[in-house]
């Protein structure tokens, strides 16, 4: 408590004492009460303090009228009750009136009506609802058992009970002298407890006086040497018994679970367990304490046995059950950029769809309230590195993620780990309120406290390898322990002297070390975890219960709708992005910095005159960063996203969300974030390096690339599970795309195992950047406002050329040594099928040619031939020059004025760039022609070819055109098609998790591999 | 990235000179056709009446190597700027002044300018794009670039790189193309000699060159019969018109050993006055 509230307290205790003279015992009480709170030095500070208001009141009451006196104490109660109400918790607010009550009560005998009306005004400003507050004055001021109120929330003790009262609960203990009473504060789960009678009980250590009221805390014990320990949890669920309607009841019959690789993880167990109990596990490291856990909650498949729920197995039924599960994995599960607040405001939305936002609000207000973290609401949760929040909040706010849903059944695993001893305590009693409340908790403990030792309803020991050494009351263990190993033994668990317990004892006597000769521990334990197992199988009760004795879980399931369940992750990521000011700003600024350096470091231009496009020599390199750019911003923006979001996942598991819903919107998250950074790259690069009116074309194809590589950086945050690993990952992702590419290294130049000339080997077909590059060189060069003008007639001149300068010299040479009798099959045949494309070979030749004729026949059809390839060279020259002609018509045209001539000139400079037809117009080595088996392929100037109209999409790098179907598409048209469909295999992927099963797989085959070895070995 | 433009550019100037170098010089001859059956298929030598026309030409190389011979003042200033190259957006200016710049080019190497060469091949080979023979260019180009600064292998290439890019338009039957390059390599030969002899006296040692003027019109009216052959283009009336007045100019001119520097201040006039409207 502040200094603030003790001095609120002083205050308040003056006003009700008002009398002339303090009876001592008013005194003791306020002073009893300043023992528990404060340190002895600064209780008399407070003391004196108290008789200072004391001294004040009597003053102003000498002078004052009676009533006068009255109102204005009234409204000072008001006022301290309200700035204690700010500061105090419900739990606090109630102590502090039992302390009031219990103080007035001492002043006087019978408080005076005044005082009455005072701690009156004090219970209803502190929220206390009139009956509880009638039932604890009652209950505080009684000065016998008799005058205990009877009340369902009041519970007495006694050894027998001559009557039995009508409303109050009752139990026997033969060992007590006197009554203990016992009064339940609901909306609290608190206990108060009053003894009448003559023994020296001690509570925690703490003698129990026969006129106090003393909370009854969680863990508390009350004992005496020859009393029956009375246990708090023994108390509450006397309480809880009609309270608690969703009762559940778990129950583990021989359950046994496997490694994938074949070690046992958990040898059979059977035990049961129901509603309010909160059960830890406990065991050293490797004992398969978190394995048990998930075997529990249904994430691992148990070898043999079952996990039943209200005897429904919760392996088979998932589904029906997951609503009654909860599970809070060790790890932070909180999104760091959000508030308090916000994290549980989405994760209720997907939890609770068939809410409204309101009603999500004010549940999650209550929750906070309940838990004690309405005023670290709006705290940004912030990392683990930069607290906002302490650990013990950071967990309380985890546990209030899956508290929100009211599961029934809790799995925590090790929520104090990392936690001070303070925060520790906060979180357990947190969880042991919630059994109060009737929920089932089982908690994967490492090493407790004593304290929180003694919260356990329910131990369960597990020994090394997966053996069940005990499962029963906490206290009982360390005597059980001790029993077997034959260890002398007291009657009693605890220090004689403090009743703490000390569960390292527990586990030093299960890994007792046997001693050798010179009285040092050797490594063999005198009783291995094998024999633990077999004494806890002897020992234990055969499970009693009936396997179907619950109540059949009511199904809370609604329909979940993936649209909404969509909205709801990207409102949350969107927002959480948002809040990262720092990614945010990198996000935003990383893709026109990178435009900036690029573009204006390639902006070449002549030294000593004024930019030229036409000029830049540097803009296939700009294209070609640009595609790399694009394709990296797209994979590192998003190469942790589901990565980061694993253990948040692995959680939301028991929501029942759609994976295809999460990974839609990260999808469509990454993609609005890559489109507006394609869209910032693309229009800075562009405007520096003045490409002119190709905005569109650059960004649709710039941002594909993107896209797919956001879809490669999800996919691998999805099958990797270390940010090194994805880190390292990414220039094996990268670094093929550049080189494969066909710009950095030309296909024919690679090693001739993979080199193709006809078309782009399939490594580069795999390669996004190769057709993202391409796209933009092919569309840049073709589509611009300059050579739209000359395009087609370019192409018909260079199809002409071709056929007219290389082919024809081909097919000459083979119709020459055709007639020089050096003619073969080979050679017939590539004569055949060559000319017949042209239909430059009558088919009466084609006859003779085929049936092998004689060499005087082959040299007279040589003849002919050669006589039909002239006319049809004369021919392609006549067309070449219709065609020039053509072309120098339409130039003479746009230049035959000055000023025409002059934009003319602009227009090229513009638009047109000379390296770009150097990359583009010259094939990528010196040959122009190839030939494989007889037939013979163009290399020569690629951009104005098409596709093989059999080949699908496949096609030498740089062609104009390119076949799907046999109907020819633009390249940039099919190029982003192709990306496109690349983008929807990794969707695929994505979706069902392809690498991360084939991963896995893999990992299998290994061990199963190891196995093998081993056993050869053997 | 790969820079493959460059060679491309030396082998337009190298088609260019190879027009003025087909006087008689058959061993260059066989070199080209050896060249074509190698990579292209240009697989007659036309014998049209055209080549006869040209046949006696001496080649650009054989009058520089004469001016080099006869310690006259190299002179780069008088050679057409690369810059001008983007003004010849018309198919006769980019023939007449692919012409000229293969003679530039031939000035350069044989004057060993060799700092100056590659824009000059540069802008030989964007014409040469233009008009169609790019790819037979820049066939050359890579002996271009192992020739480094060989003198004389750059200008055996040059040469051979001019006579092969002819030898193809004619065979093609783009002898309207091939005559034009002819003409603009002939005047820029002119030029070049004119400029720098105007400013010389007479004398045994630069005596041959002023009788090579004199020998022109022969060669002068060879041209003009061919140019006069495609009267139909009417971007090619005024440069015919011109000719046709430098012809008359050459037919007035004395002896050939009374030619002074009076008759040839003329003739660089009138010869520099149609050189610029064609370079301009």
């Amino acid at each position: 408590m502040s200094e603030k509230i003790l001095n609120a307290m002083m205050q308040l205790f003056a006003i009700v004492a008002n009398k002339e003279s303090l009876s001592e015992n008013g005194k003791r009480v306020v002073e009893a009460f300043l023992a528990q709170l404060v340190s002895l030095s600064l209780r008399k500070k407070y003391l004196d303090f108290f008789n200072e208001q004391l001294f004040i009141l009597e003053g102003k009451k000498a002078s004052g009228e009676r009533v006068k006196r009255v109102s204005a104490n009234s409204v000072k109660v008001l006022k301290i009750c309200t700035q204690i109400n700010e500061e105090l918790d419900q739990k606090q607010k109630y102590f502090a009136l039992t302390k009031l009550i219990e103080f007035a009560n001492s002043v006087d005998d019978f408080p005076g009506e005044q005082e009455r009306e005072f701690i009156e005004t004090v219970a209803s400003v502190f929220n206390i609802s009139r009956e509880s507050y009638k039932l604890l004055y009652g209950y505080c001021t009684a000065k016998n058992k008799e005058e205990i109120p009877d009340d369902s929330n009041i519970l007495l003790v006694q050894n027998a009970f001559e009557y039995s009262p009508t409303h109050s609960r009752t139990k026997t203990n033969a060992t007590l002298d006197g009554t203990l009473a016992f009064i339940y504060i609901p909306s609290e789960g608190m206990l108060f407890v009053r003894y009448f009678g003559t023994m020296d009980l001690r509570m925690n250590g703490q003698s129990i006086l026969g006129s106090r009221t003393y909370v009854f805390s969680q863990g508390s014990v009350i004992r005496e040497s020859k009393l029956l320990p009375v246990y708090h949890g023994d108390v509450t669920k006397i309480f809880l018994k009609k309270a608690n309607n969703d009762a559940v009841s778990l129950d583990v019959n021989m359950v046994q679970y496997c490694f994938p690789e074949g070690r046992i993880g958990l040898h059979p167990l059977t035990f049961s367990a129901n509603s309010g109990n909160l059960i830890g596990i406990m065991g050293g490291s490797g004992a398969g304490k978190s394995t048990l856990l998930n075997i529990l909650n249904g994430n691992l498949l148990p070898k043999s046995g079952e996990v039943l729920i209200n005897g429904i197995s919760i392996h088979e039924h998932k589904n029906e059950l997951i609503d009654l599960i909860g599970y809070i994995p060790q790890d932070d599960l909180l999104i760091e950029e959000l508030t308090v607040f916000q994290n549980l405001f989405f994760n209720t939305k997907l939890a609770l769809p068939e809410l409204s936002d309101d009603e999500i609000r004010q549940k999650v207000h209550e929750q906070l309230e309940s838990i004690g973290l309405w005023e670290t609401k709006d705290l940004k949760v912030g990392s683990v590195l930069n607290k906002t929040l302490s650990g013990g909040q950071r967990k309380r706010v985890n546990i209030a993620l899956e508290l929100i849903r009211k599961p029934s059944i809790l799995f925590i695993d090790e929520p104090t780990s990392g936690l001070s001893s303070m925060d520790s305590e906060n979180v357990m009693d947190l969880l042991k309120q919630l059994t109060l409340q009737g929920k089932l908790i089982f908690v994967v403990i490492h090493q407790p406290s004593s304290d929180i030792f003694k919260l356990f309803d329910k131990l369960l020991i597990l020994d090394l390898g997966g053996y069940p050494a005990y499962y029963g009351n906490p206290s009982d263990s360390l005597l059980y322990f001790k029993k077997v190993s034959n260890i002398p033994t007291g009657d009693s668990s605890e220090c004689e002297s403090c009743g703490n317990i000390n569960p390292e004892l527990v586990f030093s006597i299960i890994e007792n070390k046997v001693y050798n000769e010179f009285g040092k521990p050797t490594n063999q334990r005198r009783i291995k975890p094998e024999e633990w197992y077999h004494y806890f199988e002897d020992t234990r009760l055969p499970n009693t219960v009936s396997p179907n004795r619950g109540a059949r879980p009511e199904s809370k399931k609604t329909k979940r709708r993936i649209s909404k369940q969509i909205k709801v992750f990207l409102q949350r990521d969107l927002l959480s992005k948002i809040k990262n000011k720092q990614y945010l700003l990198i996000n935003l600024l990383e893709a026109p910095i990178l435009a900036l350096v690029l573009a204006w470091f390639l902006k070449y231009q002549i030294p000593g005159q004024s930019y030229v496009f036409q000029e830049n020599m540097n803009l296939p390199v700009f294209m070609f960063m640009s595609v790399i750019v694009a394709l990296f911003l797209g994979i590192t923006v998003s190469a942790e996203e589901i990565f980061r979001d694993k253990k948040i996942l692995k959680r939301e598991e028991f929501l029942d969300l759609s994976r295809g819903g999460y990974l839609f919107s990260k999808i469509v998250l990454m993609a609005m974030i890559s489109a507006i950074q394609t869209a910032l790259f693309v229009g800075i690069g562009n405007w520096i390096f003045e490409i002119n009116r190709m905005f569109g074309d650059y960004w649709a194809i710039l941002f594909s690339v993107s896209l797919f590589g956001n879809l490669l950086g999800l996919n691998i945050s999805a099958t990797f599970n270390s940010a090194v690993t994805i880190y390292i990952l990414i220039p094996f992702l990268v670094i093929p795309q550049i080189i494969f590419s066909g710009v950095m290294v030309k296909y024919d130049n690679m090693n001739p195992k993979i080199a193709t000339s006809e078309q782009v080997p399939f490594i580069g077909d795999i390669m996004s950047a190769r057709w993202a590059f391409e796209a933009l060189a092919v569309n840049q060069f073709k589509n611009n406002t300059y050579q739209t003008n000359f395009f087609e007639l370019d192409k018909k001149m260079a199809d002409i050329t071709y056929k007219k300068d290389y082919w024809l010299d081909r097919m000459n040479g083979k119709i020459d040594s055709l007639g020089k009798c050096e003619g073969n099959d080979y050679t017939r045949e590539s004569i055949i099928r060559e000319m017949k494309k042209e239909n430059l070979i009558p088919s009466s030749i084609i006859t003779i040619l085929n049936n092998k004729p004689s060499l005087s026949a082959q040299l007279d059809i040589s003849k002919q031939l050669k006589a039909i390839t002239k006319e049809y060279k004369s021919d392609l020259i006549q067309q070449f020059k219709t065609v020039k002609s053509a072309k120098d018509q339409l130039i003479n045209e746009l230049n035959n004025t000055p000023e025409k001539a002059e934009s003319f000139k602009k227009l090229k400079q513009e638009n047109y760039n000379e390296q770009l037809e150097q990359m583009l117009a010259i094939p990528g080595s010196t040959q122009m022609i190839v030939e494989q088996n007889g037939a013979i392929t163009r290399l020569y100037k690629p951009i104005y070819m098409e596709g093989n109209p059999s080949s699908f999409v496949r096609s030498p790098l740089f062609v104009s055109k390119k076949s799907i179907g046999g109907k020819m598409y633009s390249t940039y048209s099919v190029n982003m098609g192709v990306i496109w469909l690349m983008i929807a295999v990794l969707t695929i992927t994505l979706y069902f998790d392809v690498w991360e099963k084939a991963l896995a797989k893999a990992d299998k085959l290994s061990d199963r591999t190891k196995i093998w070895i081993r056993n050869f070995q053997k | 990235m790969t820079r493959t433009i460059r060679p491309n550019i030396l082998l337009a100037i190298a088609s260019s000179m190879m027009l003025w170098s087909c006087g008689g010089e058959t061993a260059t001859e066989k070199g080209i056709a050896a060249e074509q059956t190698d990579t292209t298929a240009i697989d007659e030598v036309a014998a049209f009446q055209f080549s006869y026309t040209i046949g006696s030409l001496p080649s650009p190389l054989t009058i520089f190597d004469e001016i080099t011979k006869s310690n006259l003042e190299v002179d780069t200033r008088l050679l057409n700027p690369v810059s001008n190259v983007e003004k010849y957006t018309s198919p006769v200016k980019q023939a007449l002044n692919y012409g000229i710049y293969g003679v530039d080019l031939a000035y350069l190497v044989i004057n060993e300018k060799n700092s100056e060469i590659y824009p000059y091949y540069s802008a030989a080979k964007d014409l040469s794009d233009e008009i169609g023979i790019g790819d037979l260019f820049e066939k050359f180009s890579s002996r271009f670039k192992e020739a480094k600064e060989e003198r004389d292998t750059l200008a055996r290439v040059v040469d051979e790189a001019y006579a092969a890019t002819d030898t193809y338009l004619r065979s093609n039957e783009r002898l309207e193309t091939a005559s034009m390059i002819l003409a603009g390599s002939w005047l820029e030969c002119q030029f070049i000699l004119t400029s720098q002899l105007r400013k010389e006296t007479k004398n045994p040692q630069n005596e041959k060159l002023f009788s090579r003027v004199w020998e022109q019109q022969v060669y002068l009216d060879n041209i003009t019969k061919a140019l006069s052959e495609f009267a139909g283009n009417k971007d090619l009336t005024e440069v015919n018109k011109q000719f046709g007045e430098l012809l008359n100019m050459y037919k007035e001119l004395p002896e050939v050993d009374k030619i002074d520097a009076t008759q040839l201040n003329k003739l660089n006039e009138k010869i520099s006055s149609l050189r610029n409207m064609i370079i301009g």
